[in-house]
């Protein structure tokens, strides 16, 4: 997309540092823990947006809405018959030793059958124009709310951008989350569950409250009584939840179902769930589905449960497990990205290629120790988009996209998402937690 | 078969009242091929609206809630139970029994046991059945741990008891369970009450022949028809026979007393 063909996009670019004080002012912030110590940053917006024609989205989404639905197939699976395994399309082991799986909500269904209800489908757009995805976020993905509410600012600045560049409205995604909410609710309020202010994405929640209308809760105005979910109120009154959208993580969720220490769980939850009287969005469990090393399968899901071909790949991935592909990521490994399995948020992923000859030797022995653990990928050069830096000078950086998919009766995808971009030139790593920034994702309606 | 009754009895009692308690309890014996439960009852004090489910794990579970003020709570259970262990029926393949759990996971000194215990086995090839060589296990961790009441807590893992050379019913089933999946063996760790009066019981299960076959690595023996089975999964973390929090500044003190007797 030349650039040229942003029209009007010169007053956001004037004004980026006010716009960016104005996310400020909003709350629009993430908060990391340093040294133990809770810290809130800006997350740096860029007026230059991501475009992606009506034609190639149309495109995208019905790769990311089959994708989503296969995923969704693979937990329901997963957590009854486990087929999948038995037809040997995936190793037993990547089941049963994947800290996602939980084994304590077994055998039971979700209400609505969904698992995945929200979906942070991670991409980049490769040189030659194919989308790959990069990560399936299936737990509790964020970010939506940022592309959001900046979007609410700057078309207050310049709202006539949007009409002249025919971009598809982003507004309506507190509706797809209140349907995919109202779908699986089994009666009784929706309620939005936050750990609390000093979560990183804390905005996110209270935002997404107020757009959609459920209650803000901490877990201290959660209760189950009667086997059912109850938020009090600030009067003391008692209101029936039928859907709980919750922002804490499974292992804390319940502290009587798992992480007995948690207290920022809602004790016996999972009973209630169990017993079929309110739906969790998203359901627990999810975590076996969005492993690295499930990822690899994620495309053979799409065939085995769909009867489909994958309309989006996969950046090419090597599990170290397999024979096969443990000799080609050992030869290759100067050329590879490798990732720990078990972190997230940019850590725990090192490039070949920056690698001296000795910490090559290293990270090849740690993979034949323990080959579980990693999964290695060809590095997918992808395009860098046009963006203003600092001084307000034209630059390009390199830039993923989280693209939002929502599931309730269908499963629909958000003509919008959260791209980052790196913070340095040449960067790859777009990871907010390591410096990045964001800007809008227009999605034009023609 | 051995027709038994038993009795378990939990009461815990706080030094000032406290409110807002939430429980769940596993703790009523379920009915199973080998085990059939009659005449059961439950009771509890305060009394509260109880829900009574059944996990992921196939154990009868009890959750409640006591919003007011109280300063104590106990409850109580009895029935009598049919039991005859030689009618275990064909349970499916469960390989989630082969893999590491939270309690079990394996540390420098659960790696060195099992590797001796691999090196007793290898100097028997004739024991080559699972349940048989679950029973070497057994003998290995009766020998390597010393029986000793407040060594260990619940919470403490198998490494952690293994690493410390004691602990009590709890410690020897999980570190039996660990060194099992180690040896490539299906185990589940089990609770229960047997017929030593006193205490609730743990012990561990090992799968051959399409079945699960209980052994008691504590008093080195077979599993006998004077043991009621209460809870199985993974570890203790599966099978806690209460778990509760409640809100007010109160210490507290709990007692239990579980018996099995021939009826």
């Amino acid at each position: 997309m030349p650039d040229t063909l942003l029209h009007g996009l010169q007053p956001l670019i004037e004004r980026r540092q006010s716009i960016n004080e104005d996310l400020a002012r909003d709350g629009v912030r993430f908060g990391i823990y340093k040294n133990g110590q809770f810290h809130e940053q800006i997350f740096p917006y860029d007026p230059v947006p991501r475009v992606i024609g009506a034609d190639e989205f149309d495109l995208l989404a019905r790769g990311l809405a089959q994708r989503v639905r296969a995923l969704n197939a693979f937990l329901r699976d997963i957590y009854s018959d486990k087929q999948i395994v038995r037809d040997r399309v995936i190793p037993e082991d990547f089941i049963y030793s994947s800290s996602g799986y939980l084994p304590q909500i077994n055998e039971v269904m979700p209400p609505a059958g969904v698992y995945a209800h929200i979906a942070g489908e991670d991409l980049v757009q490769a040189e030659d124009g194919t989308w790959v995805v990069l990560e399936d976020n299936l737990r509790i993905p964020s970010g939506a709310s940022y592309p959001l509410i900046a979007r609410g600012i700057t078309r207050r600045i310049a709202p006539e951008v949007y009409a002249a560049n025919h971009v598809r409205d982003n507004r309506d995604y507190p509706d797809l989350l209140s349907e995919a909410m109202d779908f699986c609710s089994c009666g009784g309020i929706p309620v939005i569950l936050t750990p609390g202010r000093y979560n990183a994405a804390f905005f996110e929640h209270s935002y997404l409250a107020e757009l959609t209308g459920a209650a803000l809760a901490q877990p201290s105005d959660l209760v189950v009584d009667d086997n059912q979910l109850f938020f009090v109120d600030y009067a003391g009154e008692k209101h029936k939840v039928g859907v709980v959208y919750r922002r804490i993580s499974d292992e804390y969720l319940d502290p009587f179902c798992f992480n007995p220490d948690s207290v920022i769980g809602v004790p016996n939850l999972i009973s209630a769930y169990r017993a079929g009287n309110v739906a969790i969005v998203n359901a627990p469990g999810n975590g076996v589905a969005d492993d690295k090393g499930i990822y690899y399968f994620v495309p053979a899901m799409v065939s085995y449960y769909l009867g489909e071909q994958p309309l989006l790949q996969n950046a090419p991935t090597y599990l170290p497990l397999f024979d096969r592909d443990r000799a080609y990521v050992l030869e290759h490994l100067d050329s590879l990205v490798v990732k720990d399995v078990a972190e997230a948020g940019g850590y725990g992923v090192v490039f070949g290629d920056t690698l001296t000859r000795d910490q090559l030797a290293d990270l090849r022995d740690k993979i034949k120790a323990e080959p579980r653990r990693f999964i290695a990928q060809e590095v997918v050069r992808f395009r860098d988009l046009p963006s203003v830096d600092a001084a307000g000078n034209p630059c390009r950086r390199m830039a993923d996209l989280r693209a939002f998919v929502l599931t309730g009766e269908d499963t629909r995808v958000w003509a919008s998402g959260l791209t980052r971009y790196a913070n340095e030139p040449g960067s790859m790593v777009v990871n907010s937690s390591q410096g990045g920034g964001f800007k809008d994702t227009w999605v034009l309606s023609r | 078969m051995r027709k038994l009754s038993f009795a378990y009895e939990t009461s815990l009692s706080f030094s000032a009242p406290v409110t807002d308690h939430r429980f769940q309890l596993r703790c009523t014996p379920p009915t199973l091929p080998q085990q059939r439960i009659c005449d059961l009852s439950f009771e509890m004090d305060p009394p509260c609206a109880l829900h009574t489910g059944i996990d992921s794990f196939g154990n009868p579970v009890t959750v409640g809630r006591i919003a007011d003020p109280h300063d104590r709570f106990s409850y109580r259970v009895e029935g009598i139970a049919f039991v005859d262990q030689g009618l275990q029926r064909p349970a499916p393949y469960k390989p989630l029994y082969r893999y590491p759990s939270a309690f079990t996971q394996p540390g420098p000194a659960l790696l060195a046991f099992a590797e001796e215990v691999r090196a007793g086995l290898a100097g028997r090839p004739w024991t080559t059945a699972p349940l048989e060589q679950a029973a070497y296990v057994m003998g290995a961790v009766h020998d390597r741990l010393a029986y000793r009441p407040g060594s260990t807590t619940v919470r403490t893992t198998a490494e952690e008891a293994l690493a410390g050379g004691a602990g009590v019913c709890q410690d020897f089933a999980q570190v039996a369970v660990a060194v099992c999946r180690r040896l490539g063996l299906l185990a589940k760790y089990v609770a229960g009450l047997y017929d030593a009066e006193g205490a609730t019981h743990a012990w561990f299960e090992v799968y051959q022949g399409g079945a699960w076959h209980p052994l008691d690595p504590t008093n080195n023996c077979r599993v006998g028809d004077s043991y009621v089975k209460i809870a199985h999964g993974r570890d203790y973390g599966d099978c806690m026979l209460s778990i509760g929090v409640f809100t007010g500044a109160a210490d507290q003190s709990q007692t239990v007393h579980a018996v099995v007797r021939n009826a």
